[in-house]
């Protein structure tokens, strides 16, 4: 097990110097900080816009991360001849896959940390600066009802502290699950992504197990893809089904359709705030959507394990 | 080559070599805004095009069908639903500028609620725009019907649609519909159901208005909810006019069936036996026994009915006396057929004191100006003063002091 965390660590830490999580980390924190200036733009439904904006970017960069820095790991190994060091040493070859999917797991949930931290700052950022707080907190009213305009460091002194506030805040609905009504489905949504990145993940694992980066890339893309539609899918099958399965084609459509259905991972599961029935009801973490992500992601783990220790090194 | 450059360079001595970085660095930077400002000259020509142009927002209104778009959008229904809704509000203002015709814009909230069924505000946003802004309230109001069965535990939508069709469309059936659906939400504020007691009364169930008016009022009184109960006994008294009115109303018509001639005076039809047996609510009767029950332990509201058949009579013939002390009189200025024949005076006193006032003001601005009252009211008017006063009567100004009151309500 040790080997394997070991592993984990190492990649973690060769993974943290890839250029690319930067820059996705740097895009996706730009997208979250406009946020505001998008929620501007909207007549009503201001928070749900911001809300919206920074859940899909905690998600799509999410995958854009795991995708871009998951498809070389293992073939960086093999190209640069690196995987011999290894191989040569006391590790199993299931334990280095193991130990590269952990540590692979470990950088993009760090980074949806970071990602989350900041959304959730910049939630209670413009929680600060709604023109009802800013009203009350800057206008100080007198006695006789008569109202004094806030001076410039009364306004600068306001937003830093309601900058540092923001992040206090942010820091400890992360840490200690401190929420308001605006922040109450943001983690329980962040946690669905993450399990929804270990399958993810898993996939960009396998397939680059046993073909190139771009190859890899593209299985893992197409992957989400169908997971996404996976719900489609089977409401396909079923209208064709409902058709008449009267010709060859049809059958073969509809048996194709189904398995492609019961096969491929089903990532509407993770897709909680779509998928419930009233928009008013708080999203909850539920067993079955964790349970469905650790074993569908370890039987990936275990298939890409098996290919692993098939392939010639040569 | 390149290393005979450096080498050179480096063997120059230290200003000649800063200089020589120095104009390396400002070439460089040179031939950069050579080749970008151009490009930057071009991207503002393209820029002023654009501007100059009518709005693109016409463009977003041919998007796919709204399954479609859900499949391309791989699970982010709702961040595309919010972008396709920032769209829509662009769409809205610039078709506010131009042309103002809001119907295609309904294929955008179509979308965007098809993407997300539970995008509340696209539905309530979509009906004003469509139907109040844009004139077709059905079609307006098919996007709350939608939304009402994806969301049918909130009261908003069916609230917006009966605002909808009693405001814009004046069909008070209609609206009934949509408040009696608010009224099943588990989110229902009590306001909706005072709303739903005025279209009751508003459609003519006077009774069904006066019951619902009734138990609100008391249960506001249990309650100790000042501000409700002050409202519900307000309405309650606006329920009891607007019936008599209907009542005197039918009498009128009766009795010009009857004796072939107008009634010349509003007790002339409780003579003639015009008025038909009605249910009269006796305002006195009714405050009393609440102000009785409301001393009594336990809830007012489980003497509901004590209260409501104490203070109906039931087949009243009589000429029932206005809730609030005024009385009922005849429109001098229209026929018994005419749906206003017959108004109460509290009506008419409100527009007294109203004409009254403008034409005091007017004498007050002269008076101010001249130092003197008009001779007459031409003098202000530059024209004979021809408003005619509500009740029939005559106006009556006095130049010497500036009085101007009116022959039926000389107190006034």
């Amino acid at each position: 097990m040790s080997k394997i965390f070991a592993i984990a660590f190492n990649t973690f830490k060769e993974a943290v110097r890839n250029r690319i999580l930067y820059i996705l980390l740097v895009f996706a924190l730009l997208i979250m900080a406009s946020s505001g200036i998008v929620g501007e733009l909207t007549i009503s439904a201001r928070d749900r816009v911001i809300k919206d904006l920074g859940t899909a970017s905690i998600s799509f960069f999410g995958l854009l991360i795991a995708i871009f820095v998951g498809i070389g790991l293992v073939y960086n190994e093999l190209d640069k001849k690196t995987i011999y060091t290894i191989v040569t040493k006391p590790i199993d070859r299931y334990q280095f896959l193991i130990g590269k999917y952990l540590g692979l797991l470990l950088t993009i949930y760090v980074n949806i940390l970071i990602m989350t931290f900041f959304f959730l700052a910049v939630i209670y950022y413009q929680q600060y600066m709604s023109d009802e707080t800013l009203t009350k907190a800057l206008w100080a009213r007198l006695p006789n009802g008569e109202c004094i305009a806030p001076t410039i460091f009364t306004y600068l002194f306001y937003y830093i502290k309601s900058m540092v506030f923001s992040g206090v805040q942010g820091f400890g609905t992360l840490i200690f699950v401190y929420r308001v009504d605006a922040t109450a489905d943001i983690l329980p949504l962040v946690f669905y992504s993450c399990l929804e990145m270990a399958i993810i993940t898993a996939f960009a694992i396998l397939y680059s197990s046993f073909s190139t980066p771009t190859l890899s890339a593209l299985l893992t893309i197409l992957t989400f893809i169908i997971g996404r539609l996976n719900a489609d899918i089977i409401i396909f099958a079923d209208r064709l089904k409902g058709k008449g399965l009267t010709t060859l084609a049809s059958k073969l459509k509809y048996d194709f359709a189904w398995l492609a259905a019961h096969v491929t991972p089903n990532l509407w599961l993770f897709n909680r705030r779509t998928s419930l029935a009233v928009d008013t009801v708080e999203v909850r973490i539920e067993s079955y959507p964790i349970i469905y992500g650790i074993l569908y992601s370890t039987a990936i783990i275990y298939l890409a394990v098996h290919i692993f220790r098939k392939r010639n090194f040569k | 080559m390149e290393e005979e450059k450096v080498e050179q360079t480096l063997i120059l001595p230290h200003k000649k070599r800063l200089c020589r970085v120095v104009f390396d660095y400002a070439w460089r930077i040179l031939l950069f805004i050579v080749i970008f400002t151009p490009a930057l000259l071009i991207q503002n020509m393209e820029l002023n095009i654009i501007r100059a142009k009518p709005r693109l927002y016409k463009q977003s209104l041919y998007l796919p069908s709204g399954r479609n778009i859900r499949l391309i959008s791989l699970g982010y229904d709702r961040f595309m639903a919010d972008f396709i809704w920032l769209r829509a509000i662009q769409a809205f203002g610039g078709i506010w500028e131009s042309d103002r015709n809001y119907q295609p814009i309904y294929h955008l909230f179509d979308v965007i609620t098809d993407l997300d069924p539970h995008f509340i505000e696209a539905y309530t946003f979509g009906n004003l725009v469509i139907g109040d802004e844009g004139g077709d309230q059905h079609l307006g109001l098919s996007l709350i019907d939608k939304g009402m069965v994806k969301n049918p535990l909130t009261y908003k939508l069916p609230y917006w649609g009966g605002y909808a069709a009693y405001w814009q469309m004046n069909d008070p059936v209609l609206a009934k519909f949509y408040y009696n659906r608010a009224l099943k939400a588990p989110d229902v504020p009590g306001f909706v159901a005072r709303i739903l007691a005025y279209m009751e009364l508003k459609s003519g169930r006077y009774r069904v208005a006066f019951e619902k008016y009734l138990r609100d009022w008391l249960e506001a009184i249990d309650n100790r909810d000042d501000v409700v109960a002050d409202i519900a006994s307000t309405r309650i008294l606006d329920v009891v006019n607007e019936w008599q009115i209907f009542t005197l109303r039918q009498a009128a018509r009766k009795y010009v069936k009857m004796t072939g001639k107008d009634p010349q005076n509003i007790h002339d039809l409780e003579r003639a036996g015009a008025i038909a047996p009605y249910p009269l609510v006796m305002v006195p009767v009714l405050k009393e026994r609440v102000r009785y029950y409301g001393n009594q332990p336990g809830k007012i509201v489980d003497h509901f009915q004590d209260i409501l058949n104490a203070c109906i009579e039931q087949n009243a013939t009589i000429i029932p006396p206005h809730p609030r002390g005024y009385w009922y009189q005849f429109n001098p200025s229209l026929k018994p057929e005419d749906d206003a024949y017959i108004v109460d005076a509290e009506t008419y006193v409100d527009r007294l004191s109203h004409l009254l006032g403008i034409v005091r003001s007017r004498i007050r601005v002269f008076y101010h100006d001249h130092k003197r009252y008009p001779y007459s009211l031409i003098e202000i008017y530059k024209a004979p003063f021809t408003i005619p006063e509500p009740f029939g009567g005559e106006w009556i100004y006095y130049p010497f002091d500036g009085t101007f009151r009116s022959s039926t309500m000389p107190r006034l």
